[in-house]
């Protein structure tokens, strides 16, 4: 599977119902350095290009946080689990 | 891998990066990124990184990405070439560029610049002795 397969694609709950379009796919660090995807980033823009200001250590400018969050629109954080995975694997 | 961003942001962090080797020299660009089902855990993990212009076709789609792959296709000697495959254990830091652990001549080269190098570069006088 890619992440392309995941990424713009639309964002379905496992009963196939969808409630949005996957921006981007979070992965944590494992004690043993491997990388396990554990949620996506869920939108209803049609921008899914994201910004980075987004993410909570960004701060500033100001003026461009606002303006990118006003182009983005609100970002849901939805575990991996709760998502429909595309039948690729 | 020793500098990397946490949480990893596929989109954000990986795609569309420069990939560097070890020494510094460009190998490609993050085209997309494998992802992988661990029987284990039943949890998906990121495995590797993709480059290559038909992965980069594949991942836009449509009539472009259509002409991008099929372009690649015909360069390549072999009917269906597998993607330039860099796994994660190979990635020493995420930053601006993907920086490898490896240097280039450890992968295999891209079939556009290998058609490049046969059918223009390679013909240039000279061209056998880059060195001096």
């Amino acid at each position: 599977m890619r992440a392309s397969d995941l990424i713009g694609r639309p964002a379905r709950r496992p009963d196939g119902t969808v409630f949005g379009r996957i921006a981007d796919v979070l992965a944590d660090r494992e004690p043993d350095g491997t990388w396990t995807v554990y949620a996506v980033l869920v939108s209803n823009s049609q921008r899914l290009r994201l910004f980075g200001y987004e993410r909570p250590e960004i701060t500033g400018p100001w003026i461009i946080a606002r303006l990118a969050s006003a182009l983005q629109g609100p970002l849901d954080e939805i575990p991996i689990a709760d998502i429909g995975l595309p039948n690729v694997i | 891998m020793t500098d990397q961003p946490d949480p990893l942001r596929i989109d954000f962090h990986l795609l569309d990066r420069q990939i560097v080797d070890a020494a510094g020299e460009p190998v490609g660009k993050v085209d997309d990124v494998e992802l992988t089902l661990n029987p284990a855990t039943g949890r998906l993990q990121v495995t590797a990184l993709l480059s290559g212009q038909q992965v980069l076709g594949e991942r836009i789609g449509g009539r472009l990405g259509g002409l991008l792959a099929g372009i690649a296709r015909r360069l390549h000697p072999v009917e269906h070439p597998p993607p330039l495959r860099i796994d994660l254990t190979h990635v020493a830091s995420i930053g601006s560029a993907v920086t490898l652990t490896v240097h280039r001549d450890a992968l295999p080269t891209p079939p556009l610049e290998r058609w490049l190098g046969d059918q223009f570069i390679g013909k240039i006088p000279g061209a056998g002795h880059a060195g001096q």
